[in-house]
Formats: structure tokens, sequence, C-alpha cells
């Protein structure tokens, strides 16, 4: 195993790709998120019509999928490289090919394939139309035109490339299960990362107190409907954050029905809506004392 | 000269259904438009890759052919004014660029006429001025935004050439040129004329011709592979090469179902078979260009491996529990918010089962009732859940339930979507209907509302299958009496709180609406409307009356008898008098003859089912009520006679009335 296979130097890489097409490197949004679409830096950033060109590490959080850390391929917890382009590039796919070839597959060798695969975030209103790069059959990322966020059809649709990180250095690093990666530094992901899988799998799936979350969805939701009051916008949507992770601890426990589900989805999305909302109002204030 | 022309459009790939959608059209609307605009040529071409959509017409002319055209000018009155041209006359030629002129009468009423031969432009101006206007308005079922611009996917290459010379045809803010790409990885391609293009693109692994790329993949796969795999395959390569792996032989032991799930639906792989149809460790997969073979399978075999690891994984968790013991688990799950859980549907499935066996051995009925959902607590259902019902099937089999039982559940599943088959056995069928009717009445009862696209729990494709079992099953059922002890069941398994009668009349509402629905997409709507007299009509039965009016429709006996009941219920203005007739009243033979001949018919038609001798015995009304009307008049002066005879035209249109509503039937020509 060469050492510059390793999770940490896939990150480097194509940090260091995206950087010299212009974007700047971001730190991941400090709280807990189901994807990289959710971190303000993309959310926030995409409602506005300045060009903007952004990529960051988000942490990704998906209690549904935690595993107990056995199982090989799902975990509760990814990694996602996502890069934001607005206004697009006209040869933005063949960039993404060549940052392909840039971490180690070179597309004369390799079969990348584009699958439709429209995408959508139900609890942030959003929705775009895009594939799924297949590398040699793998879904290795997804590769989005964003249409609307936040409820708002957008004007200058940005394009979103999410890298599913593991996945990719999987391949890279020839190993079956994610835990057999190299991290980097002579670490290898279990080393890092397995007790913290079976912990929250754990937590998420049996221990989590559905009657406190229920209650702090509902204090989190009132808080952000308060700070949105108050025209504060970045922390009103950083309680829609919080009550988003724990619609979806409640839902991986299957606590929620049908009804309950669409009911709890709606009140997230409200909120996310009433963000950009805001942003929107702001962008067009902006406009109107330019002019 | 006359050369060929190409415009290709090079584009981030394509929707498969807008791929469908252009194939289907595209090729005639760009002749259509072609001609429209004036421009001669031999025939077009429209190929489809999933990264270009090429447009390529043979000899093409290289100017406009415009015919010439007569235009009106002012009446001769006018124009010449002793025999001189007036200022009128010259001003109208000058504006025509014209220099001789005729005289037509038109109407009545001489008037100058000039032959004007319209200015040619060159097809290459048309071609640059217009035709990406023409494509930008074609209806995409899927559009995209993107830096401004609209379209079904961003455009970023337009490759055009007629002939040798390259065309200007900008569109979306891409200029267009000679050089076009080749594969994703492979260099670009020079076009040096149009009449070379397609043999530059095999030469650079480029097959433009979807059906060849079609027969490629269809020719190296087994031969029952599905289509819609290998079309899939087809819309998404460029150059396919077919190539093969294999997995471990230790994932082969779970259901082939799954694992052809998974393979074909979800990767678009093909699975592989032995002779005898078993399953066989390898698959096949389609690589899109010349690439390092090995290194691709690779990737292939760590995703299906990862995949049916992860099946196989689920599929001996579940085996831990038999089917019949997982009351527990789905009285854990609901089924619709407000109307319980799984358990207590199936309880209810039960309680319909034992009351509505419709001819089906009932052990066995109730069987399938009490495990049809029992699978949808599995892993292998809460990851694949199109395989609901199938893994029902499966694992009641490895637990040993009854075959017929193990089928039934599947079954009645169907049909999932339009184009799926109905159930194939009774068992499935009924359980089917119940398990319909079931949810319909439940989500009805708590005011579910289906409007527009409205539709939140899909009731109209609930619906939808209840209405073509229906159809095409003989299921002696009464839909008022199931919807009925439907409702019953969730007021008192349930204790769910609504009113009985007006959600009855609800789902009756929403029955016949479909129903009418249903039978005019397959039948002749008069006929429809004819035969739906009655509440919850049976859709079978209605299919066999529709099906008597198609044969006898041409017949003069019936027309005959639709023209006797549409007099009639002029003349009673459809209010028909339902009091017995009094023979004692009679004055005339025809009133006597029409009713004793009416009485034996009626008894006649009450006992007998089969519609075909129905029918025949009201022909034999026929003569006798055309005699009746030629003799009798009904309007009379006697009240008493004439509220009699009012009785006794009712009676005949009620007696027709029970097989349908003979006004309806519609015949050609008027009538």
């Amino acid at each position: 195993m060469k050492e510059n296979f390793s999770l940490d130097t896939l990150i480097k890489n194509l940090k260091t790709f995206w950087a010299d097409n212009g974007c700047i490197t971001l730190p991941a949004w400090d709280m807990e998120v189901g994807a990289g679409t959710m971190s303000p830096y993309t959310f926030f950033y995409v409602l506005s019509d300045d060009p903007y060109k952004a990529c960051y590490v988000q942490p990704s959080r998906r209690p549904s999928d935690g595993r107990y850390g056995n199982n090989p391929n799902r975990v509760y917890k990814h990694h996602q490289m996502q890069v934001i382009l607005q206004p697009v590039p006209v040869d933005i796919q063949e960039l993404y090919v060549e940052s392909l070839a840039f971490v180690g597959f070179p597309t004369e060798k390799h079969d990348i394939r584009f699958i439709e695969d429209n995408w959508k975030a139900p609890t942030l209103g959003a929705r775009g139309v895009g594939w799924e790069v297949w590398l040699d059959g793998m879904e290795v990322t997804q590769f989005t035109y964003f249409q609307q966020v936040g409820g708002y059809t957008l004007t200058t649709p940005a394009v979103e490339i999410t890298y599913g990180l593991e996945r990719i250095s999987m391949y890279l690093q020839e190993k079956d299960s994610i835990y057999d990666l190299q991290y980097g530094g002579g670490k290898k992901y279990q080393y890092l990362r397995k007790t913290e899988e079976y912990e929250q799998s754990m937590y998420c799936h049996e221990k989590a107190n559905h009657k406190r979350l229920y209650a702090l969805f509902g204090l989190y939701i009132q808080e952000g409907e308060m700070c949105f009051e108050q025209n504060l916008v970045w922390p009103g949507y950083e309680y829609a954050l919080k009550c988003s992770h724990i619609f979806n601890i409640l839902d991986s426990a299957g606590a929620l029905s049908v009804s309950e589900r669409a009911q709890y989805l709606g009140r997230v999305r409200s909120l996310a809506r009433k963000a950009a909302s805001i942003i929107i109002d702001r962008q067009k204030g902006e406009a109107n004392n330019e002019s | 000269m006359n050369r060929d022309l190409l415009i290709e459009i090079g584009v981030e790939e394509l929707p498969y259904s807008s791929m469908k959608q252009m194939l289907g059209n595209m090729k005639q609307q760009f002749s259509d438009w072609l001609k429209n605009s004036s421009i001669e040529f031999d025939s077009t071409v429209f190929k489809l890759t999933p990264r270009r959509m090429i447009f390529y017409v043979k000899n093409v002319c290289p100017v406009q052919k415009i015919l010439p055209q007569k235009v009106k000018g002012p009446p001769v009155s006018i124009a010449l004014k002793n025999g001189e041209s007036t200022p009128a006359l010259n001003g109208f030629l000058k504006k025509c660029g014209a220099e001789s002129y005729n005289v037509e009468t038109i109407k009545g009423q001489d008037y100058v006429v000039a032959t004007v031969s319209p200015k040619c432009l060159s097809t290459k101006e048309v071609i640059e001025n217009n035709f990406h206007e023409w494509i930008k308005k074609y209806p995409f079922d899927k559009n995209m935004t993107w830096n401004g611009n609209h379209f079904v996917r961003p455009v970023r290459w337009v490759c055009s050439l007629y002939g040798n010379e390259t065309l200007n045809v900008s569109m979306f803010g891409i200029d267009s040129s000679f050089i076009s790409r080749g594969l994703r990885g492979f260099e670009p391609i020079v076009v040096a004329e149009a009449e070379k293009y397609f043999e530059c693109m095999e030469n650079n692994f480029v097959i433009t011709d979807t059906q060849e790329r079609f027969e490629i993949i269809s020719n190296a796969v087994r031969s029952d592979a599905p289509i819609e795999i290998i079309e899939r395959n087809a819309f998404c390569t460029e150059y396919p090469i077919v190539c093969k792996t294999e997995f471990s032989e230790k994932l082969l032991g779970i259901p082939n179902e799954a694992t052809q799930t998974m393979i074909e639906d979800h990767l678009i792989c093909f699975t592989m078979k032995k002779e005898n149809g078993e399953l066989l460790n390898s698959f096949q997969f389609v690589m899109n260009g010349p690439r390092d073979e090995e290194k691709v399978a690779q990737g292939y075999k760590k995703v299906v491996t990862a995949k049916l690891e992860d099946s196989s994984f689920f599929f001996f968790q579940d085996r831990k529990i038999k089917m019949e013991n997982r009351e527990s688990m789905i009285d854990k799950m609901v089924f619709i918010r407000g109307l319980g859980t799984l358990l207590q549907k199936t309880k209810r499935l039960q309680s319909l089962s034992t009351k509505f066996v419709c001819g089906q051995p009932v052990e066995m009925l109730q069987r399938a009732a009490f495990l049809s959902k029992m699978d949808l607590p599995s892993h292998m259902v809460s990851e694949l859940p199109e395989l609901q019902g199938t893994m029902g099937r499966i694992y009641a089999s490895l637990d040993g339930e009854n075959p017929d039982v193990c089928i039934a559940i599947e079954d009645a599943y169907s049909p999932r979507r339009e184009s799926d088959t109905i159930p194939k056995t009774g068992i499935g069928a009924t359980l089917g209907v119940l398990d319909r009717v079931d949810t319909l009445a439940g989500a009805l009862a708590i005011g579910t509302a289906v409007s527009g696209s409205a539709d939140p729990l899909g009731l109209r494709r609930q619906m939808n299958g209840l209405l073509r079992i229906l159809y095409s099953k003989e299921i002696k059922i009464s839909l008022k009496d199931v919807f009925y002890s439907a409702l019953e069941l969730y007021k008192k398994e349930n204790n769910l709180d609504f009113d009985l009668e007006t959600t009855l009349k609800k789902a009756k509402g929403f029955y016949m609406n479909r129903l009418k629905l249903f039978l005019q997409a397959l039948h002749r709507y008069d006929f429809v409307n004819a035969v739906l007299i009655n509440d919850w009509g049976h859709p079978s039965e209605l299919k066999k009356k529709i099906e008597l009016l198609k044969e006898n429709a041409c017949k003069d006996e019936f027309k005959t008898l639709c023209e006797s009941f549409t007099r009639i219920k002029n003349i009673t203005k459809g209010k028909y008098n339902e009091q017995i007739v009094d023979e004692s009243l009679f004055e005339q033979i025809e009133e006597k003859e029409l009713f004793s001949q009416l009485k034996i018919v009626m008894d006649k038609i009450n006992n007998t089912i089969d519609y075909n001798t129905q029918i025949e015995e009201m022909y034999s009304l026929n003569k006798l009520i055309e005699n009746f009307f030629d003799n009798v008049l009904v309007n009379c002066d006697e009240n008493l006679a004439k509220e009699n005879r009012y009785r006794l035209i009712s009676a005949v249109n009620l007696l027709l009335l029970k097989f349908c509503d003979f006004s309806n039937v519609v015949f050609q020509g008027g009538n």
C-alpha cells in the first residue's frame, strides 16, 4: 500500500485540484448535517447571484446508515468533498473528469459514466437535476445543477459536485472494508472511527430518549423562529440544522409514522424556507441600495 | 452543387426519457421544419447518443426554393387612369419588386396582380439564422436551467458543416465549428466535410445509431435478458463493449430475485444463467468504449460483491424469524397514520376474507391474508422495497407454507403498475381485491381527498388496480357489501370515528368515477354511458354487456329497440310510472298484446343471467311496441286510460333498463 493513496492524500489532492481551479477551501461546518449541501457555505451562497467557487470536506451524519461498525460499506458518518461553482464553467464535466484523473483514475483506463439522477432535499426545499457518476460501476459522486433552494427558483443555478470520499478511497486502496482504509500517518480508519460508529449507532437505534428529542425538536423550532423574527438568519438556520438532525435520529429509530414524518419534515422545511426568504430579501435590498 | 448538412449538438448526458421522446418524433419534426423553411433535400437522419444529438440531411440544395407568389394590388379602376399607370400602381409594383402585372377578376372586380419571386436565402443562412430558435422550442419532457439558459441539458459544443463549409450555428453561448468530440478521454475529432461525419465517428469509437448499440448488447447477453436493461445501457453508452466478471460462489445463497434486482435493476448489469435456468456466479457489464477492461471489471466486481454481501446478511437475518411469528413486528409498523398498524390491517383482511371467500378455498385465502404483510418488516424489503410480496412468497415458501398460499402473497400485489399483468391465481386476485378495498375504505374514512394532482396516498392507483382485477377476473363480489364491511371493521376493530353512510357514499362516488374513466379508456363512450345505470356496477358484468352491445349495434332490431326506448323516455320525460298496469282499463288489442308479451319477457329475463338471451327476448317486443304506437293514442282524453297507458310504456322501459339505458347508444349518421 502506497502511503500516497491514503484518505488524507485523497482529500489533499482534491483540495489542491479545486484550489488550482479557483475555489476557496473552507472548513467543514461545525455542526451535525446530513449532507454537504446543508452547510451554510452552500445553502446561503447559492441563493445569491454572485460568483462563488468553494470546496470543503463535510462530515455527513446519516443515523439510518449506522451499522454499529459492522458493515464494511455503510456508516453513520461519512465524509463528503463538496465543490460549489457559480456560475458553472463551460468545461465543468471535463474539469470533474480531470479531478478523478488527478487522484488516480485516468479516464482512458476507467469507465466514467453520468447516470441521470435528479437530486432532492425535501428538508431544504431544494432540488436539482444531474447525475450520479459511476466509476467502473461504482457510484462515487453526485453531480447536480441546483434548480431550486429553500423553495426559490435560482436565477443563476450553481453546480454542486459531491465526492463520496470513503468510497473513492476504498477503490484507490483496493479495500473491501471501510475500516481497513489507511487514513494517513499510519493510522487506519478503524482506529479512528470504529468505536464512534458503534456508539453512535447504539445511541440512534436503541438508546436515544425519544421523548426528550421530541421536546428538543420543539424547542429548537421555537428558538429558530425567534431568531428569524429578530432577522438573525445565521443562528436561525443553525437551529434548522439541529432540528434536521433530530428528525433523522427519530426517523432512523422508526419512531415516526408516515404522516408524523411529513409533518416534522414540513416544520424543518419551513424554517429553511424562512432563512432563504430573508437572504433573498436582503439581496433585493442591497440591489436597491446600489441602484 | 447539393451537399449534405450536419448539425451535431454536444450535450452533457441526456436523460433516458428525453432520449426516448426525441427518438419518437424528432426526425419527423426536423423534416417538417426544413420543408417549412423551403429547403430542398433528399432525406433526413436523426441519431442520438447520450452526449450528442445528430441532425443530418442528405443532398441539400444550396439555396431555398420558394415558388413565385401572386400578390393582389389595387383595383384596375384605381391603378390605371386613361390607360396610364397611376402612382398607386407604380407604388405597388415597386413594393413588390415587380415590373409587369396581370389583371385578374376577383369577386366580380378587376384587380392588378403582380407575380412576385421572393428572395431565396442560401441554405447556410437559413440554418445559421433559424435552427437554434427552432430546436430551443422543442418541448422536452425535462428542461433545466444553467447560467441563464434553458434546454434539456447544457450544450457544450456544436459541430456543423454544409459539405466542407463550416456553419455558424451558435446556441447557448457556444459557437459551432468543424470539430466534434470523441468518447470522454479521447481526442477531439476533426470533421473535414459533412459527408465524412459518420465514418469519422465510427473510427473514433462513437456508434451513433441507438438501435445498433442496442443490438451489440443484446447479441452479447442471455436471450431472456430484460429489454429495459439492454435499452438503458444502449442509452447511456456511445460505444458499448460487453464484458464479463464474477463474484464469489458463496453469494449465490440468496434468492435469485434479490440477486437479479441488485445486479440488473440497480446496477444495469446482466446476470448469467446455466442452461437449466440457475444463476451463475458471473455477470456481464457494459463498458463504454475501450478502457482497461481488467480495472473496470474490478470496480464492477467490487460493487456487486458489496451489494450481494449486504443482501446475504439481510437474508440470513430475516430467515431467523418465521413469517408466522412476525405479528409483534408488524404491530410496530404504521399502515397509514390514523388507520392503525399493519397487524391491524392484517386482522381486518382476515375478517374480510372470512366473509368474502369468492369461491376460493377458505383456509388458504385466510392463511394468505394472515401472512400477506409479514415480509414488510424484513431487512430485505426495507432495502429493496420493490421486492415486497416477492420476498413474502420466498420466505413463506422457505417456512414450508402451502405453495398456493405462497404464490398468492406475491400475486395479490399485481398489478403493481400500469404495465403489469393482473393476478394469475384466484386466491391472489381475491386477496388483491380485499386488500385494495380495505386501503381505499380506510383512506376515505379519515377524509383523504383525491382531486386534480393531489392524491397523497395513491388512491387512484389502488382503485385502478381493483378495477382491473375485477374487470378481467370472474370474482363474484358485491362491491357495495365489501366496502360496507371494510368500513364497519374500521369502526369496530380500530374504533375509528367517522360517519359510515357518508363515507360509503364518498366511496361510491369515487368508485363510479374511476369505473367510468376505466371503461371509457377501453370502449365506446356511448356504450359505457348506456351500461352505467346502477351504482356499484361490477366491471366484469359491465364488460359483458358492452361486448353484447358491440355485437348487436349493427342489427336493425337493435336500432328499433333503442328507438322505441328513446321514444318512451321522451313521452314520459324519463319519469316512469311504476304503478301496476290495470288490464281492465285496456281498450285496444295492441295494449293487451304488448302487455301479455311484456309479462312473458319479464318472466324470462328474470330467470336468466345470460345477457344474450335477455336481449333476444327484448327484441320480441319490437313489433308489438311499434303496433302500439301506430294504433294507440297515449295522451287520450280519458284520464284513467291515459294513466294506464303511461304505466304500460313505463313498464316496458323499466324492464329494458335492467339491461341498460338504450337511449345513450349513438348511431352514426344521426338518430
